[in-house]
């Protein structure tokens, strides 16, 4: 066995080596995500007010009311009061950003809606369909509760992403501050995503004027019908008849549009809202046209609005929603 | 109960058998199944000796081509014959060199194999070959110059040409080795020794963490400018162009470091590549620095043939009798230059890309060259051109230069290329530079460290410095730190996407 002595402890300290960063890298990742008291290094951000949102509607003491959701568009382009005043419902906002993905956002309402709820979802062609693991994970952090339900929910997610979890938190503790800081100097757009800029119904409350965005405009950034996930929309038809099972209403609204953007004909137009109309076993909320407004209700992006578009467009979506409302 | 248990194991032990035997192992130098494999080897490399009687111990060299034919057949069946092949053709060849005097047999196997080169690079064939094609059959090519030329005796054991033309740290991409050299190291006796094995360990960690952390992330940062070079302009095609520097030398000197430490691990020193090139003072210095066994093996085998041409001899009489000393040794060099560098050129692909980037650097070079004189003589006059500040200024010099150069060597297309350099001076866009960096600062802030860490290295090796023994003779407790941190760091931050492959492997 003396022959083998050199081999045997280089294999010992090798192990060793191996075992102990294993370690490390255990105990990294616990305390900078699992631990209660570990670092919180997103308490500023943007994807955080999804957090809020969700807590607002998980809450048992709250009363039936509108929920919109989808991607950034719906922050960017609802103003809950005027749906309100609109409607004479109150009214919620669920979604920040497209990663967060239309399915999870449809999972988190079959959990938290109650009966009597009115649902709006928003097509866009901006919205993802699978929920990006980072993102929920970014939002969910204040709430360990949360998170780990979700974890389990996406136990190969978090074995995929667990590197990545690791050095983003490290990234937003050490340089993103400088980053954002530098960019926000060098850029001469409004620094908005932020969680301040959101009020608890998810209201995006940062004064937005004016439109920041050139001229040009795109084509690409108006939505075909090919652009739609039909898979998606089968899956919208299933939350449709969950929906229905527990008297809970869900109806469908398009997102806004820039006027002169859209480069279909009327004809074009019509036939979209009748493939969707086909398509879709929930209600459409008027046609795609409706949505269309001036240029100067846009903010920093094609589907965003600034604070006047916001208002105009909850007007429009808060009346051909009343309707329905009343009909009930 | 008995009889189950019988039944069960049989297949189970069938079942592993033919995973080990048929399973797609992906033999990349930086993945988990490498790793075990070359666990495997070095195990079985020191352990079966050790067990056999004293006199038996010198067949540890048998597992060398066993390694190499299990790591040929995992990258496919028709690799390992035609490696096979070509082996068993070089074996022949030396002989057939050594039997018969005539100037043909070397003149027709070198022909041989270009010709392999030539036809393995057509798309039809091309799925045949084995990866590495371009750098074993220029070893072939050497050994039989060398026992042409009497400084390698031929090898009369086929076994053991194989295991050299196949060994598997070099297959792939190099470096050229020296069989004359290498079959003292390979077919010897080896002990384990520890020290030598840690440092193996040190080696490869680096190779994988320039691969992995280096020149994996700053391929995700660059190849959307490479992708719409019409895209980009001033700032960013500047930035890009020097990433792309940097990921290139991680990239190859990454899978020298892992080659070189896993045959440090056998005990068998491979040829290194690299000395720290980006530190030279002058392209032809570079030269002399990066892929060193390559500019070595067209210097002996190509360089000073073509200096002892009739042509080159005319020339050099020719300038003789007019007493020209100048042109006497120039103009004969740069013949030689011109081959050696229309041959990398070809050498590197058909590809009218390779064939410019090797054609500038080889005029680069030329021009050096030809104005030497001037060169020495101002240097000679103006003290200040001497000194630490423009050696500095001469290494960034040489730094932009090889950047620019590999403007040309990287774009799909010559168009590319063109399109790159007339938009890296066509305005600063600084704006857009500032935005393309922000939108990569997730990778360029867990690249830093890598880099970092390269910079060190290169710079105490600069100075006569090995990083590795430095840390072997700290304290246990820092160096072991020191291991730690590396794994979990290289770990975390390698990049999670698919793997890029190795930039030299297409070659």
């Amino acid at each position: 066995m003396k022959k083998f002595a050199g081999i045997f402890k280089f294999i010992i300290k090798l192990l060793g080596v191996c075992l102990a960063s294993y370690a490390l890298y255990t105990l990294l990742f616990w305390f900078l995500w699992e631990w209660e008291k570990g670092p919180d290094a997103y308490d500023d951000s943007y994807d955080r007010a999804f957090l809020r949102q969700i807590k607002a509607i998980k809450d048992k003491e709250r009363d039936p009311e509108i929920i919109v959701f989808g991607s950034s568009c719906v922050a960017f382009a609802i103003d809950t009061q005027t749906l309100s005043e609109k409607t004479g419902m109150n009214a919620q906002i669920l979604g920040v950003e497209a990663s967060i993905g239309d399915d999870f956002l449809a999972g988190r309402l079959k959990k938290y809606a109650k009966k009597g709820d009115v649902l709006v979802y928003i097509l866009g062609k901006a919205s993802d369909r699978a929920a990006d693991f980072i993102t929920v994970s970014v939002a969910y952090e204040a709430d360990k509760e949360l998170l780990k339900e979700y974890w389990n929910e996406e136990k190969s997610g978090l074995k995929f992403y667990r590197r990545k979890l690791i050095w983003r938190k490290l990234y937003s503790m050490s340089v993103a501050g400088l980053v954002e800081n530098v960019r926000s100097h060098l850029s001469n757009r409004e620094q908005i995503y932020t969680i301040s800029s959101f009020d608890e119904k998810g209201n995006m409350i940062a004064e937005r004027t004016g439109n920041l965005m050139g001229d040009e405009l795109n084509p690409d950034d108006t939505i075909v019908f090919e652009d739609l996930d039909a898979d998606k929309l089968e899956g919208f038809n299933n939350f449709y008849a969950w929906c229905k099972e527990n008297d809970i209403e869900l109806y469908i609204a398009y997102q806004p549009y820039m006027e002169g953007s859209y480069t279909t004909t009327e004809e074009g137009l019509k036939e979209f809202d009748e493939k969707v109309d086909k398509l879709m076993d929930a209600p459409v909320l008027l046609s795609q046209k409706d949505y269309i407004l001036p240029y100067g209700y846009f903010y920093n992006h094609p589907y965003h609005l600034n604070t006047e578009g916001a208002v105009v467009y909850s007007e429009i979506l808060g009346e051909a929603l009343k309707g329905y409302i009343k009909e009930r | 109960m008995a009889g189950i248990s019988d039944r069960g194991s049989i297949p189970l032990r069938s079942t592993f058998l033919l995973n080990l035997l048929y399973r797609w192992l992906d033999m990349t130098l930086t993945t988990k199944d490498f790793a075990v494999f070359v666990a495997v080897i070095t195990a079985a490399y020191y352990i079966i000796p050790a067990i056999l009687p004293a006199k038996m111990r010198g067949c540890q060299w048998w597992i060398i081509p066993a390694a190499n034919i299990y790591f040929l057949f995992k990258a496919g069946l028709s690799g390992l014959l035609f490696v096979l092949g070509t082996s068993l053709y070089t074996y022949l060849a030396g002989l057939a060199v050594k039997r018969f005097k005539y100037r043909i047999v070397p003149v027709f196997s070198v022909l041989f194999y270009v010709a392999l080169m030539v036809v393995m690079r057509l798309p039809v064939t091309n799925a045949i070959a084995a990866t590495g094609l371009s750098f074993y059959s220029l070893m072939c090519i050497g050994y039989v110059i060398d026992v042409l030329r009497g400084s390698v005796e031929a090898e009369t054991n086929p076994v053991k040409l194989f295991a050299f033309v196949s060994y598997f740290p070099h297959i792939i991409q190099g470096p050229f080795d020296d069989y004359e050299k290498m079959k003292e190291r390979m077919f010897s006796y080896h002990e384990f020794d520890h020290e030598r094995s840690v440092l193996a360990m040190y080696r490869i960690a680096l190779g994988v963490m320039k691969k992995l952390v280096l020149a994996d992330r700053i391929s995700n940062i660059i190849n959307v400018v490479y992708a719409d070079p019409a895209g980009y302009k001033g700032l960013t095609v500047l930035y890009a162009a020097i990433l792309y520097a940097v990921l290139l030398y991680a990239d190859f000197s990454g899978y020298m470091d892992i080659a070189a430490g896993v045959s440090k691990l056998l005990d068998i020193e491979i040829t290194e590549n690299f000395n720290i090139p980006y530190l030279s003072k002058s392209m032809a210095e570079f030269w002399r620095r990066w892929h060193m066994s390559l500019g070595l093996w067209f210097k002996n085998y190509v360089f000073y043939p073509v200096l002892r041409t009739p042509l080159c001899n005319g020339l050099r009489k020719h300038f003789k009798k007019k007493k020209n000393k100048y042109g006497m040794n120039v103009v004969p060099s740069v013949i030689g230059l011109l081959a050696v560098w229309t041959l990398i050129g070809i050498w590197h692909g058909f590809d009218w890309n390779y064939l410019c980037y090797d054609w500038f650097c080889g005029a680069v070079i030329i021009v050096s060259e030809l104005l030497g004189p001037v060169y020495n003589a101002v240097n000679k006059k103006l003290p200040f051109m001497q000194g630490r500040f423009m050696d500095i200024l001469r290494t960034i010099r040489t730094f932009l230069l090889v950047t620019f150069s590999f403007m040309i060597f990287r774009p799909d297309t010559l168009g590319d290329s063109f399109t790159l350099m007339r938009n890296l001076f066509s305005g600063i866009g600084f704006k857009a530079f500032a935005e393309f960096v922000y939108w990569d600062m997730f990778d360029v802030f867990l690249i830093t460290p890598a880099l970092i860490i390269v910079i060190v290295t290169d710079v105490m090796k600069y100075r006569g410095r090995d990083i590795f023994c430095v840390l072997r003779r700290r304290n246990f407790v820092l160096r072991y730190a020191a291991y730690v941190l590396l794994l979990v760091y290289v770990y975390v931050a390698g990049y999670e996407g698919a793997s890029m492959g190795f930039a030299y492997s297409v070659f």
